[in-house]
């Protein structure tokens, strides 16, 4: 039972104690299921155009169905009035070619669509009727290319470059619902002798409006024209007069500002290295370095720094026994302002 | 405001075939993960301190946000984590084989948050049988 879910006390008229409560049905359930049925159909295909190129091809349709609309809805507390269902339909192309002995060409796109019904709601008096649009509906576009190129017999490098467009239909709450994002991948696996390899590789994410929350924050005290100490800085003549802010005014005033916590740019280079000098001790040892921000129209920026790094060593002294002992450490520091209204919920 | 995660994990493992059929493999990890929220600072805001609220004095301030900037001492998680697991296989015959698994973690709550203590034991016992054909 939900700690906070309480009945209305007709005595005391105490019917704040239960957060999910309807005073008509009593304690409303929580974490409700829908049950749903879903079919997928998947088609998918090779060609080998020669001895050194190949296609190949995949179609996905899917179907989901959600069967408690009518047990849930309850249109007149804002449910739907109708089944809401769900289709998904994607396609896949892909071109992988040996151009010579050392390069490997592969060209790949991949088209997505999600179509959800609407939800109709009917409330008393036709003319707060309303259509609410689904969030789920988008399209989404991805193109790539990849290289493979064998340099010399000890070092291979690998570059891709990905595209991927996502046109969410309907989050009329974010800045921009056309979300573009390009991927820079390069890497390198270089064994200078037996027993070592080393793999480098780096990735670069531009990513063209990033999921924006509109007007989510309220304006800076520089905005408001306050000091640190909430004191107007320019008291006759600035745009904050002594006095004329209440609480109401001054913190839940209007928003203005976009908020996002999702990186702009993010840099991502890892370096593994793994190393056996004899055949009885194999050790690994690899570190991870991400770093993103979003300074992309926003007053309060967005930054998350992370490192990950592990050695492992195995020792194997003899075939029947193998021990492993390990060592990883992970560090996270995010940077973003928030906003909550302090009081009130 | 900055929020600072610091995870560091030991791990040990063994495996052992004493025949061809047979295998054994123990294992014991422990974790130390510490999180916090940094640097909440509200400035004190003057027009919190009286106006509509000067009848009952004792209430004076307690809209201020500056009453917000030990929030992050609530924050502060810290937890160890042990985790061992025992487990045994045997190959019956060439279709059949049979596999035990048990866990052991054992998390300790250093720093007690909103919830309260979390400290805490969970233990799993898992068989599998295999059909291979």
């Amino acid at each position: 039972m939900h700690p906070a879910k309480g009945t209305w006390d007709p005595i005391t008229n105490d019917k704040y104690k239960g957060v999910n409560y309807d005073y008509r049905d009593g304690p409303l359930d929580l974490s409700r299921n829908p049950e749903t049925t879903k079919t997928v159909h998947h088609v998918k295909g090779k060609y080998d155009i020669s001895k050194n190129q190949s296609v190949s091809f995949g179609y996905i349709h899917s179907f989901a169905e959600n069967q408690s609309v009518s047990d849930y809805g309850m249109p007149a507390d804002g449910g739907s009035n109708h089944d809401l269902d769900t289709t998904y339909d994607a396609g896949m192309l892909n071109w992988t070619a040996n151009l010579t002995r050392d390069l490997l060409v592969s060209l790949s796109g991949r088209y997505q669509m999600i179509e959800s019904d609407s939800a109709d709601i009917d409330l008393k008096g036709d003319k707060h009727d309303w259509t609410r649009d689904s969030d789920e509906e988008r399209e989404v576009t991805n193109v790539r290319a990849d290289v493979r190129y064998r340099l010399l017999r000890s070092l291979t490098l690998r570059g891709g470059y990905e595209y991927e467009n996502e046109d969410l239909r309907n989050q009329d709450f974010i800045v921009d619902t056309n979300i573009s994002t390009h991927k820079i991948k390069t890497k390198a696996k270089w064994r200078p002798f037996s027993g070592l390899s080393v793999t480098a590789d780096y990735k670069f994410t531009t990513v063209d409006n990033p999921y924006t929350l509109e007007d989510a924050a309220y304006p800076t005290h520089i905005e408001l024209g306050v000091d640190d100490a909430g004191n107007c800085e320019i008291p006759v003549g600035g745009p904050c007069v002594p006095g004329k802010y209440s609480y109401e005014e001054y913190v839940y005033g209007a928003r203005t500002h976009n908020m996002s916590a999702e990186p702009e740019n993010e840099h991502e280079a890892r370096l593994k290295a793994n190393w056996s000098p004899m055949s009885m001790l194999f050790v690994s040892a690899y570190t991870r370095y991400i770093y993103g921000e979003n300074e992309e129209a926003l007053e309060y920026e967005y930054k998350n720094d992370l490192l990950d790094s592990g050695v492992d060593v195995t020792v194997t002294p003899m075939d029947k026994l193998s021990m492993t002992l390990g060592y990883n450490y992970l560090r996270n520091h995010i940077d973003s302002e928030f906003y909550i209204p302090y009081y009130h919920g | 405001m900055d929020y600072d995660s610091d995870v560091h994990t030991f791990m040990v493992a063994a495996n052992y075939d004493p025949l061809p059929r047979l295998s054994f493999n123990v294992g014991a990890s422990y974790s130390i993960a510490e999180s916090e929220i940094q640097n909440v600072d509200f400035a004190s805001d003057p027009h919190t301190d009286g106006d509509r609220l000067d009848d009952a004095s004792r209430w004076v301030g307690t809209y201020d946000p500056a009453n917000n900037n030990d929030m992050e001492y609530f924050s502060q998680l810290d937890y160890r984590v042990w985790d061992i697991n025992v487990g045994a296989s045997y190959v019956i015959n060439d279709f059949v084989g049979v596999t035990v698994n048990y866990l052991y973690t054992d998390v300790e709550d250093e720093d007690q948050y909103v919830y309260g203590d979390e400290d805490g034991q969970y233990q799993s016992l898992m068989a599998y049988l295999t059909f291979r054909f």
